[in-house]
């Protein structure tokens, strides 16, 4: 027990309650200050919460779908779904044209069904043909591009790994541009591969397109005899011809090369040499073009009935040599694709086709024999057609992250002519992807009281490069007011300028970003006149150009009837190819829109074309526009004139079909014959208001002319 | 001493102290002798008020104690309502089109008075969303940015009408100035925001419009999500 406790007092019950009662207090007093300070909100002690995690907001997809009679094609790329990017996409197979050979005299159709099938519908669809050239077979070393011509078919399987061409051995052949003033001490090297013993394999004529009629002059020509040997043929006062022993329609490939010169004539199959002659040591003096599949042997010996190669070609090569014996073995000796080029390209060759190519690129320079073309087409709806001044070169290399071709001028006497004269624009923007190393500048567009480039009585709203290569757009309000850009432009590369004139000011962008603007300037002269693209005005201006023409290129040209926004210029400037341009332009509604992607030979200004859509059962005529069902083409209506046409945009519930119907005009040259016209036909949706776009290209579909 | 350490250290009075309360209620009629009279209040109580949140959007509404109106209030009190969606949610959007809104409507459904009201936006994150064809976007950066937004509270006299941006009058027009990345990551809790009487409700108006700056194609296809956390607090 503990001791030092005290000794317990009585108590009374009443005293116990009241001791118990004075405790009870204090417990309580405690107990409800540790709640408070337990409380974690302190003096808010209750609180109620709820959360909405899951709050999205999401962005829509606006998707085309585009279905010929024998493929379907996504804008993704990708088939039904996928990751949306570009949304921009080539459809490799299929074709919303005609196949096969149009006529002259009979019209053919195609149809392709236009779907919207993402979940956001566009408000506009175009139809276009964004470039027309025919279909080439490029020189990567000498530049003189190949043309297909008839039953040929691209990236068939080569040798080496390679790829190649398969001709029909009944129309399919192709001819070289370039003509070739008396090749001599030369080597023909080529790959072939056929089960016939028949048909021209290589040759030189004097005459472009020699399927015609017969060339006056056509040797240094490499064929099959109806034997199945190789034979090589050159004229010099008589007839030569070296002969293989063995036969070579074996089925296999085969290299041949053949020569004349010094060293007299050689023919060798697969490295080796099979027949030689020390006469003669030079061929007949002509001028010709080279071809491919095909040579005009009339009047020679041991020649086949069939001019036309049937099988494979591929590695086509003149080399401005006489290939030794080793030389020619070591070439054959290459095993792989990279070291049979890297043994080319050490020869120095004068021409190099691969024939690998896909046929899906146009070449739009002239074409031999064909008449020239200086129309340069309007793709807006106002037809203010250019037309090419000064022998101009149309088809010349464009922006190459368009993929496009456009115009180069001399600087000193070539221009574009417009045909529409306009009266005063305001409120308006210029656009054009331009390119030029002068160091004298010159006007890339301007806008005079002239169609010509006579004198003008006014002249304003001109863009032009400074001799230092500095960017300048004036207007005329009262004074003439010019912005600068600070940085040059004259370094041989492809840039995109606009240039804009409104209540926003007086601005100047090049490739996508502004450099240069006032906002106090917001008109421009008041008068009616002409645009000139290449050509302006600039008399007594401040650093006016030293000559006012450009030396340089041009395409994709513009003027777009308001100030452009950032975004706006931005997509154009993005855009990655020709008919992305066209969608994007067409949504702009372009007073003049010159995508400068004409052929230089009127290939496609032969063909005539109408364009028509069917929604539910109602047809209306797209090109020409009007109601009800297309007339039957006509030459009112060709090909370049097409440009970019609106048809009613399709929704997820409601289909578009757009029927595209060609016929060949009766005026067109017999030289152009056979070529594969490359129209480009694209279809895209879009619209202005929200920018996204989708399209699906067809760049691959030709028909043969 | 803290309180804490007296009243445990008093630990064995307080036991003994309730055990006596507790024996006196049951023994007193018959312990404290003599006459006596009584009244017994057996059913005097004591209750805690209730504090609870309710959030409806359209036909959804759900409820701080996560288990529907009424049930069990337990120590957390909040609610995940996974099936409300203020910012609408839906696949279709395009650039600079047509604006969509979303009205919540806030309700104090316990019996004690609020006298502060929050709301609590979450970090905004993109991703790519399939639609129905399953197609999806490429290019998420920026995404945030790029979907216009505002929050108005539209309650009835409410003096103070917008939320985000803050400012005492009605919302702005929508543009890029103000975006899911400006929302995200920020707590109202003052003014503009209306403290709830119990019964009492207030509304909130979402205005979301993906903004035409999300001009690339690369812009299609995308999800933007933030999460909103309401509350009340005594």
């Amino acid at each position: 027990m503990d001791t030092n406790r005290p000794p317990t007092r009585a108590t009374s019950p009443a005293l116990a309650l009241v001791r118990l009662w004075r405790r009870l207090t204090v417990v309580g007093i405690l107990c409800a200050l540790l709640l408070s300070l337990a409380s974690p909100a302190g003096a808010a002690g209750f609180n109620a919460t709820t959360a909405s995690a899951n709050s999205t907001f999401s962005s829509g997809t606006m998707q085309l779908k585009a279905t010929t009679s024998s493929t379907t094609c996504y804008s993704t790329g990708t088939g039904s779904g996928g990751t949306v990017s570009t949304n921009s996409a080539t459809c490799a197979s299929g074709s919303p044209i005609p196949s096969g050979s149009l006529s002259p005299s009979t019209s053919s159709s195609a149809s392709t069904t236009l779907s919207s099938v993402g979940n956001a519908n566009a408000p506009a669809s175009t139809v276009s043909s964004a470039s027309c050239g025919v279909a080439q077979m490029s020189d990567v070393t000498g530049g003189d591009t190949a043309l297909a011509f008839g039953g040929l078919t691209y990236q068939a399987s080569g040798p080496l790994g390679s790829q190649a061409v398969a001709v029909d051995g009944s129309t399919g052949w192709a001819e070289t541009t370039t003509s070739y003033s008396n090749p001599e001490g030369f080597t023909e090297l080529i790959w072939f591969n056929t089960t016939k013993a028949s048909g021209g394999i290589m040759g030189l004529g004097s005459q472009a397109n020699p399927t015609t009629s017969t060339p006056a002059d056509h040797d240094r020509q490499l064929w099959i005899d109806p034997s199945g040997r190789l034979v090589w043929g050159v004229y010099d006062n008589a007839v030569y011809e070296l002969t293989s022993t063995a036969t070579v329609d074996t089925g296999n490939w085969v290299m041949a090369a053949a020569s004349v010169g010094t060293a007299g004539m050689q023919l060798y199959v697969n490295g080796s040499e099979v027949n030689s002659s020390p006469t003669p040591t030079i061929a007949q003096n002509y001028t010709g073009w080279w071809s491919l599949g095909y040579a005009s042997l009339a009047n020679w010996s041991d020649i086949p009935t069939n001019y036309y190669f049937s099988g494979s070609i591929a590695q086509a090569a003149v080399i401005p040599s006489q290939l030794t014996a080793a030389q020619v073995s070591s070439l054959y000796s290459d095993t792989t694709l990279a070291s049979y080029t890297a043994g080319i390209e050490a020869l120095s060759p004068t021409n190099y086709w691969p024939l690998n190519d896909t046929g899906a690129v146009p070449y739009e320079g002239a074409v031999p024999n064909a008449t020239a073309s200086t129309t340069l087409a309007d793709y807006s709806s106002n037809s203010d057609t250019g037309t090419a001044i000064g022998g101009l070169t149309i088809g010349a290399a464009g922006p190459t992250t368009l993929g496009a071709s456009g115009i180069s001028l001399n600087g000193s006497s070539e221009y574009v002519e417009t045909a529409k004269s306009y009266a005063n624009p305001e409120g308006f923007s210029v656009a054009t992807w331009f390119k030029t190393s002068s160091t004298t500048g010159g006007t890339i567009l301007g806008f005079t009281s002239s169609q010509t480039n006579g004198a003008p009585t006014n002249s304003d709203r001109t863009l032009w490069l400074d001799s230092g290569g500095n960017l300048i757009w004036e207007v005329n309000n009262g004074t003439v007011d010019e912005v600068t850009s600070p940085g040059a432009y004259n370094n041989g590369q492809w840039h995109f300028v606009v240039a804009e004139i409104g209540s926003s000011g007086q601005q100047l962008w090049v490739d996508g970003v502004k450099v240069a603007s006032t906002i106090t300037v917001t008109s421009a002269q008041n008068y009616t006149g002409y645009w000139h693209l290449g050509w302006g005005s600039e008399t007594g201006w401040t650093n006016a150009p030293t000559t006012p023409y450009l030396t340089g290129s041009l395409a994709e040209a513009a003027v777009l009837p308001a100030q452009l926004s950032a975004a706006q210029i931005s997509l154009l400037y993005s855009a990655s190819s020709t008919a992305a341009v066209a969608l994007d332009m067409s949504e702009l509604s372009p007073s003049a829109y010159w995508p400068l992607q004409d052929s230089a030979s009127n290939v496609c200004g032969t063909v005539e074309v109408t364009v028509q859509q069917t929604v539910g059962t109602t047809n209306t005529c797209v090109y020409p526009a009007g109601t009800g069902s297309c007339p039957s083409p006509s030459s009112s209506y060709l090909l370049t004139g097409l440009a970019s046409r609106s048809v009613t945009a399709p929704t997820s519930s409601t289909a578009v079909a757009v029927q595209i119907t060609m016929e060949e005009s009766t005026t067109s040259s017999t030289a152009i014959a056979g070529l594969h016209m490359l129209p480009n036909f694209a279809f895209g949706i879009g619209s202005t208001t929200n920018i996204w776009s989708a399209q699906v290209d067809f760049p691959y579909a030709w028909a043969e002319l | 001493m803290s309180v804490v350490s007296r009243i445990t250290s008093n630990k064995r009075g307080l036991i003994a102290s309730l055990a006596a309360v507790a024996a006196l209620g049951m023994t007193s009629a018959y312990t404290l002798g003599g006459f006596s009279a009584s009244i017994a209040d057996p059913t005097s109580t004591f209750s805690s008020a209730t504090l609870q949140l309710s959030e409806g959007v359209g036909a959804t509404t759900c409820y701080s104690t996560g288990t529907g109106a009424g049930g069990t209030v337990t120590a957390t009190n909040s609610g995940s309502c996974s099936g409300i969606n203020v910012l609408t949610g839906t696949l279709d959007q395009v650039p600079g089109g047509t604006a969509l809104t979303s009205t919540i409507t806030l309700k104090n459904v316990g019996n004690m008075p609020a006298s502060v009201a929050n709301l609590v936006t979450g970090t905004c994150t993109a991703a790519a969303a399939s639609d129905d064809s399953s197609y999806a976007g490429s290019d998420t950066t920026g995404f945030c940015g790029k979907v216009d937004v505002t929050v108005a509270n539209t309650t009835s006299g409410a003096t103070d009408k917008c939320v985000y941006p803050t400012q005492a009058a009605a919302c702005p027009a929508l543009s890029n100035t103000y975006t899911l990345a400006g929302l995200a990551g920020t707590t109202f809790n003052t003014t503009p925001m209306s403290a709830l009487a119990a019964n009492a409700t207030a509304t909130y108006v979402v205005t979301v419009q993906l903004d035409s700056t999300a001009a690339t194609n690369a812009d299609q296809g995308l999800t933007a999500t933030l999460p909103f956390t309401w509350s009340i607090s005594q």
